[in-house]
């Protein structure tokens, strides 16, 4: 046990670097038993990263299996396999998890002046259900996999012969560690707050992280009954979805959206998150109605719950139903246009740095603008009665919920590294990936958007010729999106050992966690936090921390603090 | 969920010896603990929700078969066993009150009087589970009891055992954690100045009780 | 500390008023279940249901001296029950008849003539 000394060192002789949370224990055990927040946001970073790389490759075979209209690399039962573990190992295993348990984990506590969450064993817990979770779905994906696609609709999903019952069981268990993490987040935001940061001097990335812990909290365990009740159906026939004895499907497709749906907040909210802590840093300037963005976050974390019925257009729910759920969907889409008009109206006359986390501001905020869009399209009745299952649906929600995601989460890493490990990443290669991501996602999507309007179904394996081409493109853009991917993992984990050194702030941000050294002791601060000054905010006299040089390139050494040199 | 049973080596010498070092102090350790199972048991009552959801839907199917079936339910052993788990939630109340005021004797006897009705409750449903087993009143395709034939009659034994056995899967856990929490009790480990444990712990037994008050009337009384 | 924060509840009264009272709806509401109430009865039930619930919550769970975010998880919890059961059974009761399971409440009689 070590513990780093608060008192200022006079230019020692030979410097002796302050002990650190990666280097003040070693050994596998002191990682596997850690109870820091800080560590363990990493082990999930490093699973969550593991399920995208897995997830990504179910989805470049299927997107080979779809370069010509037969048979090209699997049989049509594969390929159901394919898609169904793609989406549910995207989902389940990174979306999900992603930004919450990985940097929520690591900034939040820190963002709030706090050691660590409340319940630091129950966080370690969460981390082990959710290793729990993913070997029983990945068992039973080795073991003859599933091919329901993620929904599990039934009664297909209780008469199939594939392995639902081990995969259905992971999901229920990962739901648990969801659930725990959420608990965690709330706990601590209530009760571990420094002194004088009150809800109102909330940074807004702890705003959304709430409102999505308040989503994880509430929504899955309906997930988890609904789920547990399709194990039971599949494996001792009790008839509760079975038209045969009086059960209805329709019912399950109830419980299974009032989870699923906001479980799309459970992925963008977060990146929403991220993105406020991005937008104010890169324009140097205060974030623009402060008090809009953290309410539209609990609002859509609210109405969210309110618009599930949106997936039932066409499956016998009654017409009132989906005129109301229809409704209230479009909703949602004026909580996410505030935020939208909050971050441009930040950006606008803003001294803008255009580095890596900006980049994929970018691209996030056109995902958003344009998935968002196609949203409120497809929550109109009468249109959808016409994309349903189609392509254009696919092209939507992977637009909104993981083009969104996706450029939150490659934007937290960049924008977040520093502060992880103490090192940055090359500047340069970090933008040429990002353009390499951008184009690719969109043109992986938009040629899905113009097949699904053309009326290709989802989840077919052959389609008729004329939709060739289209579907070539999409290829191409996948491959370009791959190549993105593993052009991130080599530059980031060169930056792992060889980047350069940084200092405490090197985006010169005002976020409470930059006040922290890089990579954080221990117990996070070096010195006990006051919150003197509103966070976002650029304007105050005084001191106005800048960008470190050598994250442009510059020849700055090595400086232990950034921020006040 | 509790996070409270580690002891802390802590420079300052005011602080309790259960608070954990990165709380403030005491009071909000407690409050964070409360907190942290009030939300717990929110996602308890949401896991029934579900069920509960399925409940009124085919309720609202099939308003005969609920009818007929509820009848052949034993409305006498569902009125023993709502007595059962009332009388174990003011027990429990009372082993909190007792540790409270410094009786660990009898709080002691107030928690294993806890568990044995927790279990008893076990007991008891077990023998009404038997009874419709023999009967044949199961759910889906399981089901040949000759006595209701309504539509739906299938659908009622779904739900009624898909929630009874939920309910007392909760009532297991929670008769397991009496017990760890009546030997802790016996070794001293609380008093009147830490008792967090035990307040969740009754907490968790409560909502136990709480879902069963309703669904008491919604099988047994319909 | 805890000592304070109970200084009140050191008298056991309220716990068995509250049993008293709980033992009380037990009885009524299974009086009232063997007399026929026609369609009041599911509403005189729950009724005495959410009321013996109430005071559990209240008086044996210590909601009533709570502070306030452990009060609204419990609302907010039950709201949200009561919301998924209510928006799916406006769905059972507004659709079209023939998509309901065969044998159910509206399935079989009120089938429209087909032109
Ligand atoms: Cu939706």
């Amino acid at each position: 046990m070590s513990s780093p000394s608060p008192s200022p060192t006079t230019t020692p002789a030979v410097p002796v670097e302050p002990k650190n949370y990666l280097n003040c224990e070693t050994g596998v055990r002191s990682w596997l038993l850690t109870r820091d927040h800080k560590r363990i946001g990493l082990m999930f970073l490093a699973c969550v990263t593991a399920a995208l790389f897995l997830g990504g490759l179910f989805a470049m075979l299927i997107r080979i299996e779809l370069l010509t209209p037969d048979e090209t690399i699997m049989s049509a039962q594969t390929y159901n396999r394919m898609f169904t573990l793609h989406g549910v190992v995207m989902i389940f295993l990174f979306m999900i998890p992603a930004i919450p348990s990985g940097f929520g984990n690591f900034v939040l506590p820190m963002m709030i002046g706090a050691e660590d969450v409340a319940f630091p064993r129950l966080n370690l817990a969460s981390w082990y259900i959710y290793l729990a979770g993913a070997a029983f779905a990945l068992w039973g994906m080795v073991h003859g996999g599933a091919d329901t696609g993620w929904t599990f609709y039934t009664p297909y999903s209780t008469t199939t012969f594939t392995k639902v019952v081990p995969i259905l069981l992971g999901a229920f268990i990962i739901g648990f560690s969801s659930i725990a993490t959420g608990i965690n987040f709330i706990v601590t935001v209530h009760t571990m707050r420094g002194p004088g940061l009150t809800w109102n001097k909330l940074p807004l990335f702890v705003w959304s992280i709430y409102a999505t812990s308040i989503i994880q909290v509430l929504a899955t365990p309906i997930l988890g009954i609904t789920v547990l009740l399709t194990a039971i159906e599949h494996a001792f026939g009790f008839g509760i979805f079975d038209p045969a004895h009086g059960g209805d499907p329709v019912l399950f497709q109830h419980m299974f959206w009032f989870y699923s749906h906001p479980a799309v907040y459970i992925m963008v909210l977060p990146a929403m998150a991220v993105m406020s802590e991005i937008v104010p840093t890169f324009a140097r300037k205060n974030i623009f109605g402060y008090k809009a963005i953290a309410y539209s976050s609990v609002g859509i974390a609210l109405v969210g719950f309110f618009a599930w019925g949106h997936h039932l257009f066409t499956s016998g729910q009654s017409t009132f139903n989906a005129g109301v759920f229809g409704v209230i969907s479009m909703i949602v889409g004026v909580f996410t246009a505030i935020k939208v008009f909050n971050w441009v109206g930040t950006l606008y006359k803003g001294r803008i740095r255009f580095s890596t986390p900006f980049a994929y501001f970018c691209g996030f905020i056109y995902l958003l603008v344009f998935g968002g869009m196609t949203g409120v399209a497809l929550a109109t009745v009468s249109l959808d009665v016409h994309w349903q299952d189609t392509y254009f649906v696919i092209a939507h929600f992977h637009f909104i919920m993981v083009g969104a995601t996706l450029m939150a989460f490659l934007a937290a890493l960049h924008y977040w590294f520093p502060k992880m490990f103490g090192r940055t990443y090359s500047e340069g290669w970090g933008l040429v990936a990002a353009s390499l991501i951008i184009l690719g996602f969109n043109a992986t999507f938009i040629p899905q958007f113009l097949l699904g309007n053309a009326g290709m179904p989802r989840r077919y394996w052959s389609y008729p010729a004329e939709f060739q081409a289209l579907n070539v493109a999409s290829t191409a853009g996948a491959s370009l999106l791959a190549f993105g991917f593993l052009t991130i993992l080599v530059y980031l984990t060169i930056a792992l050992f060889y980047g350069e050194k940084v200092g405490r702030n090197p985006w010169g941000s005002r976020g409470y966690e930059w006040n922290s050294p890089s990579p954080p002791p221990k117990h996070n601060f070096d010195s006990p936090q006051v919150f003197d000054h509103p966070p976002h905010d650029y304007d105050s006299e005084g001191h106005e921390p800048e960008m470190q040089t050598e994250v442009h390139g510059g020849t700055e050494v090595h400086g232990d603090d950034g921020a006040k040199r | 969920m509790a996070e409270h049973v580690e002891a802390h080596e802590h420079g300052h010498e005011e602080h309790h010896p259960r608070l954990q070092h990165h709380f403030q102090d005491m009071r909000t350790q407690q409050h964070a603990a409360r907190l942290g199972m009030w939300l717990f048991l929110a996602t308890e009552i949401l896991l029934f929700g579900g069920l509960f959801c399925a409940y009124s839907y085919y309720r609202t199917l099939f308003p005969e078969a609920w009818k007929e079936c509820s009848k052949h339910l034993n409305r006498p052993f569902g009125l023993l066993e709502t007595f059962d788990l009332i009388t174990s939630s003011f027990t429990m109340v009372l082993a909190i009150h007792f540790t409270r005021i410094g009786n660990r004797k009898l709080s002691v006897l107030m928690l294993l009087a806890t568990a044995t009705m927790g279990f008893g409750f076990l007991g008891l449903h077990g023998y009404e589970y038997y009874h419709e087993w023999l009967e044949g009143a199961l759910p889906g395709k399981y089901y040949h009891f000759e006595e209701v034939t309504a539509t739906g009659a299938p659908m009622f034994y779904a739900v009624y055992f898909l929630m009874t056995g939920l309910h007392s899967a909760h009532v297991f856990i929670g008769g397991v954690v009496l017990l760890v929490l009546t030997y802790l009790t016996a070794k001293g480990n609380y008093d009147a100045s830490y008792d967090h444990p035990l307040d969740l712990g009754g907490l968790y037994w409560h909502l136990v009780d709480l879902i069963w008050i309703f669904l008491f009337p919604l099988l047994y009384l319909v | 500390m805890a000592h304070n924060d109970h200084a009140h509840t050191h008298s056991a009264r309220p716990y068995i008023l509250t049993f008293m009272w709980l033992c009380f709806c037990t009885v009524l509401t299974y009086t009232l279940a063997h007399k026929d109430l026609g369609a009041w009865s599911f509403a005189i039930a729950m009724a005495i249901a959410a009321a013996k619930g109430l005071s559990v919550i209240l008086f044996f769970m210590h909601l009533y001296d709570q502070p306030g975010p452990s009060r609204l998880t419990l609302a907010i919890a039950f709201f949200f029950v009561l919301l998924v059961i209510t928006l799916t059974l406006t769905d059972v009761h507004t659709r079209f008849p023939l998509s309901l399971p065969p044998g159910s409440f509206r399935s079989g009689n009120v089938v429209p003539p087909i032109q």
